[in-house]
């Protein structure tokens, strides 16, 4: 009689499968503010959406704004030392830059200033094949922190991490491509306020620069989630 | 029997529908250490009392500023607070916590978090608390990623933590939670009153010959009134336990010290010794995991070198045990001793065997090896003199080949709950061995033998690494000159591991990289002045030891760049000498009513009010030869629209070639971009070097309410 759970084992498991295949459909819990989602240990994080469509007028709400912003990027991933993928890094490693000062005027217009791109810092390890969340990411730069592989933050610091096009991210259940093209959060470590923005693999050069740079001004604007957006 | 295995499947398949999640389940990074309790303060909190409070209360304390990320903002962080509320939605988070949010009658909210036990370091003083009180949750409720709304009044017990504001739901304004719960309790008025218990530290080591101390702490809830008499088993021989009080006095808020004597002969090794707290008709336990070493070997590290101890990864994944079919089990018929899954072996009343093994390495180096698990045996034999079902315990070799039969149970050893085993195989240090167990049954009568929660704790003498890494920098050469763009490129070696690179450049971090022994870092020498600058790399290795790489030396030497004005007048200086610009009538302009940004002069477009156009336009020839070409103005923006969306007067910045056809538009302003003062604009037209293009302003203004754009200081200087 015992053996009725090897029998049900194969089915349990095409159960998973089909649960697995429903869970991909599953809504996710949102808040209610436009391009803003619940990352991974409850808060509200900011989100430049996967088609990149243009944000509702922005309003103040009460809270900081960045007086400058200055880009640290961080590319990680074993893709990135492709050559054809790595081509891209100079351009990316400044999006100020890259993009004109179109995606900053407003930036700008709100008495922020933009500071020139600080030097790029790459660690090409292996990340693994499970995706990546946004807790990985916090727990990344800590380790990264802890061990001087980048900068301490200053005031100005926003660190832009751009995943290789082999890292698949997700946020709060929400799934890059699919639901954003980037995002920018906030966490408190031992170094202080981390600001950062994460930019998973985008196969359009453009948009990827772009998504960059809108999540980067974003986060110069609504930093701490109470600014402009 | 027949509807108990049914039910054993059905839960199979409940549990298996949620692995995928569970797979990719992870523990919090934001003041994590503070939220389960392995700060360096976690001590300071005092279990033996607690504090009631409300949410009303709770949220008028005022946020500390800053919040340390490491240690606690005493006394709310170091106090266990009991609040009644409602707790009015739950879900379960990435980060594995249930968070739950609790209101009082006036409808204020704070939030309350069971962290994941998965999640709580082995020396958190809360982790059993946290067990207990995740499943009495669990016992409730079966939490999501998304909310549940609950509306169910609850006492909640738990450590104060101010958290960072990050939106979350039902966050009270200064960001003050009760995190880690350490006790919940649904519909109080109708509970039985309970206690927890807890010890700390819960991790424990101490040499043969000598003596360590950990803090049992007690604390009553949901009125709970009674002593509670506590006692230890588990010991390891040749070591005793004294408790001091053997029992906390009534109503069960207060603490022990249990003092851990080990002889000169005592088993060495790892052992879980059990807390037994008991009164009021209840007994809860908690464990300490005390490690007896050599004499003087305390300073050794203890590793637990099974994989998958506690079978948590499921039936689907059982690595790196091995099985025959139908062992690995999560239902309620055999339930773990801690967890989800158990190794259920036989349990089938007829001819039967089950094997379960897993293979390990035993460094030849550790100083002590100790295997434990749980064993839980029910049969239904009901001999008291033969044993006709057995489980044999066994070491193997590789091959396997049987070492040693460390034990064999039978259905004479049938016991209610658990019972920890635990050998010493340090005999095996320096072979490879399977931890092997044979489950046979005969033909009636089922036995079965279900184990759960191994650990295997190997202690080898610490090895400090004090080499450091050896690197260099193997280009550029030392000595040489370089300009333009240049590979620096370092490499690296150690006798362990490189876990970090650095190349610095002037002393100033350019990169870095990990796991890599070379790295190389793309120079931009115009960057710099020309003359000597000095290059090295750093190497590092997961003992922090630091290797620094001889200084190079090179010598830039860029051609210095210069940088040529293309624009003629870009001041609009020569007043009503318009050349070489092209204006439409009324542009140039030094009235006060639009002053220039600089200077007298500058160019007014539009601001007439009616439909109008005016331009301006100056053409230049950007040479092939450039290295950048950068156009920039200073714009004034003043209206009378009082639109705050609508764009009705423009202006628009285009690149044109030399007969007028537009190549790029830069930017359109409007009266939207109104503003008081002048604002500097700045484009990159490297784009069209080796071209003769213009460089067109076209401001146009519809019927009504005027708005006027004022350009100032127009410039297009090329780097060459």
């Amino acid at each position: 009689m015992k053996k009725l759970t090897s029998i049900l084992v194969p089915f349990a498991m095409f159960l998973v499968q089909s649960m697995a295949a429903q869970q991909a459909a599953a809504p996710v819990d949102r808040p209610p503010e436009p391009n803003m989602v619940f990352d991974d240990d409850g808060g509200k994080v900011q989100i430049v959406p996967a088609d990149l469509a243009a944000s509702p007028q922005k309003t103040f709400h009460g809270g900081a704004v960045m007086k400058s912003a200055q880009q640290v990027s961080i590319f990680l991933g074993s893709g990135w030392a492709d050559a054809q993928v790595g081509s891209r890094k100079p351009s990316l490693a400044d999006v100020t830059a890259a993009t004109g000062d179109l995606p900053f005027a407003e930036v700008r217009s709100r008495n922020v200033r933009v500071l020139r791109a600080a030097p790029h810092v790459e660690d090409f390890g292996n990340l693994g094949s499970r995706p990546l969340n946004d807790l990985d990411i916090q727990r990344k730069l800590s380790q990264m922190l802890e061990s001087k592989a980048i900068p301490a933050p200053t005031a100005a610091t926003i660190y832009v991490v751009f995943l290789a096009p082999e890292a698949s991210s997700t946020l709060g259940g929400h799934s890059a491509g699919a639901d954003y093209a980037a995002y920018h959060n906030v966490v408190n470590l031992e170094a202080g306020e981390i600001r950062y923005v994460v930019v998973p693999f985008h196969q359009d050069a453009q948009k990827h620069a772009a998504a960059t740079a809108r999540a980067f001004a974003e986060t110069a604007l609504n930093p701490n989630g109470q600014g402009w957006f | 029997m027949m509807q108990h295995l049914r039910r054993r499947c059905l839960f199979l398949v409940v549990i298996l529908l949620v692995v995928p999640s569970a797979l990719y389940a992870q523990c919090g990074v934001e003041r994590w250490s503070v939220k389960t309790g392995t700060d360096p303060d976690a001590g300071k909190v005092n279990l033996a009392t607690s504090t009631n409070t409300t949410i009303a209360s709770m949220r008028a304390i005022p946020a500390p500023s800053p919040i340390p990320s490491n240690n606690r903002v005493a006394p709310t962080e170091t106090t266990v607070w009991v609040i009644n509320a409602t707790l009015t939605e739950f879900k379960l988070e990435n980060d594995s916590d249930y968070h739950l949010v609790i209101s009082d009658s006036s409808g204020n909210t704070m939030i309350t978090e069971i962290p994941s036990p998965s999640c709580v370091g082995s020396t958190s003083p809360f982790l059993s608390a946290i067990q207990n009180s995740r499943a009495k949750f669990d016992a409730q409720f079966t939490a999501t990623t998304s909310f549940q709304t609950a509306n169910i009044p609850v006492q909640i017990v738990g450590v104060g933590m101010f958290d960072f504001l990050h939106g979350q739901t039902g966050v009270a304004p200064n960001g003050i939670e009760l995190h880690p719960v350490l006790d919940i309790i649904f519909n109080p008025g109708t509970q039985t009153p309970d206690f927890i218990v807890s010890t700390s530290p819960s991790t424990l080591s101490v040499a043969q010959g000598s003596s360590g101390t950990s803090k049992i702490s007690t604390t009553a809830a949901g009125g709970f009134n009674s002593s509670i008499a506590l006692s230890v088993s588990g010991l390891p021989s040749g070591v005793t336990a004294s408790l001091s009080p053997t029992s906390i006095a009534a109503p069960g808020n207060g603490s022990s010290t249990v003092t851990f004597n080990a002889s000169s002969t005592a088993a060495t090794g790892t052992f879980n010794v059990t807390v037994t707290a008991s009164g009021g008709g209840i007994t809860h336990t908690a464990t300490i995991a005390l490690s007896v070493a050599t004499a003087g070997g305390t300073g050794g590290t203890t590793t637990q070198v099974l994989g998958n101890p506690g079978f948590e990864n499921g039936s689907t994944m059982p690595a790196p045990w091995t099985s025959t079919a139908g062992v690995i089990n999560n239902s309620a018929s055999e339930p773990p001793h801690g967890g989800s899954w158990d190794a259920w072996l036989d349990g089938y009343g007829t001819t039967h065997t089950d094997t379960l093994m897993q293979q390990v390495s035993i460094p030849s180096t550790a100083t002590s090896a100790s295997l434990t698990f749980w064993l839980h045996i029910d049969t239904a034999e009901t001999t008291t003199t033969t044993a006709f079902d057995t489980l044999a315990v066994q070491v193997r070799n590789s091959s396997g080949t049987v070492l040693s039969t460390l034990k064999t149970f039978s259905n004479l050893n049938k016991n209610t709950g658990y019972a920890q085993q635990s050998f010493d195989l340090t005999s095996f240090k320096g072979q490879t061995i399977q931890i092997n167990f044979v489950g046979t049954e005969d033909s009636s009568l089922q036995t079965s033998f279900v184990l759960d929660d191994f650990a295997l704790n190997v202690t080898t003498p610490s090895t400090t690494d004090t080499t450091p890494p050896t690197t260099s920098v193997t280009s550029p050469a030392n000595g040489a000159t370089v300009s333009g763009t240049v590979n620096v490129t370092a490499s690296a070696s150690d006798n362990v591991g490189v876990t970090q690179m650095q190349l610095l450049i002037d002393g100033t971090l350019v990169a870095s990289n990990s796991n890599s022994t070379s790295l190389t870092f793309s120079w931009s020498t115009d960057s710099v002045a020309n003359g000597s600058h000095t290059i090295l790399s750093k190497a590092f290795d997961a003992a922090g030891n630091v290797g620094t790489s001889a200084t190079i030396t090179v010598n830039v030497s860029n051609s210095t760049p210069t940088t040529t004005e293309l624009i003629v007048d870009g001041g609009f200086e020569n007043g009503t000498n318009t050349s070489p610009w092209t204006l439409t009538a009324g542009v140039i302009n030094n009235s006060t009513s639009e002053p220039a940004h600089t200077g007298t002069w500058d160019a007014w477009l539009d601001g007439t009010g009616t439909s109008h156009t005016d331009t301006a336009m100056q053409q230049v020839s950007i040479p092939a030869g450039v290295t950048a070409a950068t156009l920039s103005f200073w714009l004034h923006v003043d209206t009378a629209e009082t639109s705050t969306t609508s764009a009705f007067d423009k202006l628009t910045i285009q690149v044109r070639d030399s007969s007028g056809k537009v190549l790029s538009t830069l930017a359109t302003f409007s009266n939207l971009d109104h503003a008081t003062g002048y604002k500097q604009h700045t484009y990159d037209l490297t784009a069209f070097r080796g071209q003769t293009i213009q460089i067109f302003f076209s401001g146009v203004e519809d019927f009504e309410l005027q708005t006027s754009f004022v350009l100032d200081d127009v410039s297009l200087q090329v780097t060459q």
